[in-house]
């Protein structure tokens, strides 16, 4: 028995003692033949790997030829090692940065700051910025700081980036925003200045004007006994021009208050402005038979002193611009709607307010025109107007983020159609 | 019975100071004071008037007088005891809006712009003394 | 061969599985070599039937001086029995079989 044992032991040693010799074997083909990395060999403090020169290529290639800068500290605050990307910066040569101390390089005024870094780098990962000095100058650079533990010791491993340029784009942009600021308190200076003339203009210009009303009435009222004829025509003319320019001054006035940015938006109950707005046009409305039917309207965010001259220009307009012998009809009535915000796109609640009349209408392909400043379908001496009221109407629309719109027919009527979002952005 | 009432204006435009006094001229229902060229010398008026019942019964303001504006006068009339409770209107080429409700909240009777014919003289001048005026005649 | 007998000797139903460790360190040339070329013969031979762990001894010190390792890159089979090592790059698919017993 036991020899027996002792064959079947034997051929196991052989077996095991050939896998052995094959596998010594395999590893001395396998460093001859370059497949090797790294070796571990026993040193005196314990196990120690040896990385091959060669197989360090692959990281030294990276390091060296990144586009950021790696330094290397050891725990006395000399450079160990740097890339070339680190010398770049500094715009010095890598063998005037190794074995120097990290501190050379940083300016007195962030010494403080450096130390700090430093101190708190050796125990966590952390980043900061501060400056480099490079030759005369400063670089601003951000510095991403890990403390690592090799073999020979430990070190500082620091990237170390060149923060010139964004510093540049970020001094661009807020010497920008300076400017466009500037810009804006000018723009708003001038408004301002636009709108105290205009304030001013026209109540001197209305001083001279009321006189020239108000003596042509006594004259024509007074003395129209002692005129003859033509001196009479001629002083209904200058009566006339002057009430027009009256008209023009005031609605100069109310257009150029429109510029300022007074969002003054206030729940409002419409149809009660509509009725107060009717109480003054009683007897206009009264001379000539007019039916003005206003149906039930929502209460909006708006601004009351503004809506009522739109509402008060688009009545007397359709009140105006009547058929001769057709007393006026006009219905207003409203619409709730959803629109899609034009820029951003989500939907708002609006109301479409529409002002129907029955008048002689007009050409369709003038409906953008009618807006402009001082733009008349008609002439003066047929329609008495400035040419400003739906100018004014379709800017305090726009103020109130809405849109105005009209159709029109010829020898049929008008339609204006204003959409309003209900509730206004809470005023800044 | 109704005593005439009477009305200081102040103007400190010659032509609407002549208009004034030519407009009511034949009205027997209100006596017209002497109109005063600026606020100031609305003040010193009343300050010279010994009688309380011979303080003006309604004082008419041109807005835009030197010295002091209509506005301004009107204030100062109203923060003084003895002639705060004389009604005062502001007359101004232009009443807008902005006039209207600053003189108003300064306790102004009322605000109206100028008149400029006759017939809107009288209608002012009825407009002011409310109730107790006589219409005249055209 | 062994191993295949040990298979057969099952009735050919048995899945042995094969549990490899490859030894790395880091991303260095051989290193990278020997993951692409182990993966490719197991896919190819072994597929479903084995577990193959990648050690990297720069992240995991230790491991190279418990597994008495040598040198580097080092493929370990543990399973099935006998305990085979190779060392290189594993490009010699013929030998890496072999010591796999495939």
């Amino acid at each position: 028995m036991g020899q027996v044992k002792e064959y079947r032991d034997l051929v196991q040693e052989n077996e095991t003692l050939r896998q052995q010799l094959n596998e010594a074997n395999d590893t001395i083909d396998a460093i001859r033949n370059g497949e090797i990395d790294a070796l571990v060999v026993e040193g005196k403090n314990g196990h120690e790997l040896y990385t091959l020169n060669s197989a360090d290529r692959t990281y030294r290639s990276f390091i060296e030829q990144m586009s950021e800068g790696a330094v290397t500290l050891n725990a006395e605050g000399i450079i160990v090692y740097c890339n070339s990307s680190f010398a770049n910066i500094l715009d010095t040569p890598s063998r005037d940065i190794i074995s120097h101390p990290l501190v050379e390089f940083i300016p007195e005024s962030d010494g403080k700051n450096y130390d700090d870094l430093i101190f708190l780098g050796w125990q966590q990962e952390i980043k900061g910025e501060i400056s480099l000095k490079k030759k005369a100058t400063l670089v601003p650079v951000q510095l991403s700081i890990t403390s690592l533990k090799m073999d020979e010791g430990v070190a500082l491993s620091i990237i170390v980036t060149d923060l010139t340029s964004q510093k540049q784009i970020l001094n661009a942009l807020k010497s920008n925003n300076e400017q466009l600021e500037m810009m804006n308190k000018q723009l708003e200076s001038s408004n301002h200045d636009l709108q105290q003339f205009a304030s001013v203009a026209s109540h001197d210009l209305q001083e001279p004007l009321r006189k020239i009303q108000v003596f042509s009435h006594l004259l024509k009222d007074k003395f129209a006994h002692e005129l003859s004829d033509i001196s009479s025509v001629y002083l209904g003319k200058i009566v006339h021009a002057a009430n027009r320019m009256k008209v023009l001054i005031i609605d100069i006035l109310n257009y150029s208050r429109l510029s300022s940015n007074d969002r003054n938006y206030v729940l409002t109950d419409i149809n009660a402005m509509i009725n107060e707005l009717l109480l003054d046009l009683e007897l206009i409305t009264k001379e000539k038979n007019a039916v003005i039917r206003v149906h039930e309207l929502p209460h909006m965010q708006i601004n009351p002193g503004q809506m009522r001259q739109v509402f008060q220009n688009l009545i007397s307009n359709a009140l105006k611009f009547c058929k001769r012998e057709v007393p006026p009809f006009i219905e207003i009535y409203s619409r709730i709607v959803t629109v899609k915000h034009p820029v951003l796109d989500y939907d708002v609640r609006c109301c479409n307010i529409h002002i129907k009349d029955n008048g002689i209408g007009f050409d369709e392909k003038f409906s953008k025109n009618i807006f402009n400043l001082f733009e008349k379908l008609h002439s003066k001496d047929d329609y008495d107007g400035s040419g400003i009221g739906l100018a004014i109407t379709k800017k305090i629309v726009e103020k109130h983020n809405g849109q105005i719109s009209v159709h029109s027919k010829m020898g049929i009527g008008t339609e204006f159609i204003l959409t309003l979002p209900i509730d206004q952005e809470p005023n800044e | 019975m109704n005593k005439r009432k009477k009305i200081l204006l102040a103007d400190d435009d010659i032509d609407d100071r002549i208009l004034f006094e030519s407009a009511y001229r034949n009205r027997n229902d209100i006596i017209v004071l002497p109109i005063a060229i600026n606020g100031v010398e609305v003040i010193q008026r009343l300050e010279s008037t010994l009688a309380p019942e011979n303080l003006p019964d309604l004082i008419i303001l041109d807005q835009n007088m030197p010295k002091m504006t209509g506005k301004q006068t009107l204030s100062l009339l109203k923060a003084d005891q003895r002639y705060a409770h004389i009604p005062v209107c502001v007359c101004s080429t232009y009443a807008d809006h902005h006039l209207t409700v600053d003189c108003l909240k300064l306790g102004a009777y009322k605000v109206f712009s100028k008149p400029i014919t006759d017939e809107e003289y009288q209608k002012m001048m009825n407009d002011f003394l409310g109730d107790l005026a006589v219409e005249i005649a055209h | 061969m062994s191993d295949a007998i040990q298979i057969s000797r099952h009735g050919g139903h048995v899945k042995t599985k094969y549990v490899l460790q490859l030894f790395i360190t880091g991303a260095t040339p051989n290193s990278t070599r020997a993951i692409a070329n182990i993966r490719t013969i197991c896919e190819q031979h072994l597929k479903g039937e084995y577990e193959l762990e990648i050690i990297d001894v720069y992240q995991e010190k230790e491991m190279a001086a418990m597994n008495q390792i040598v040198a580097l890159p080092m493929l370990i089979k543990r399973f099935p029995l006998p305990e085979r090592k190779l060392i290189g790059d594993l490009s010699k698919t013929a030998k890496v079989l072999e010591a796999l017993g495939i």
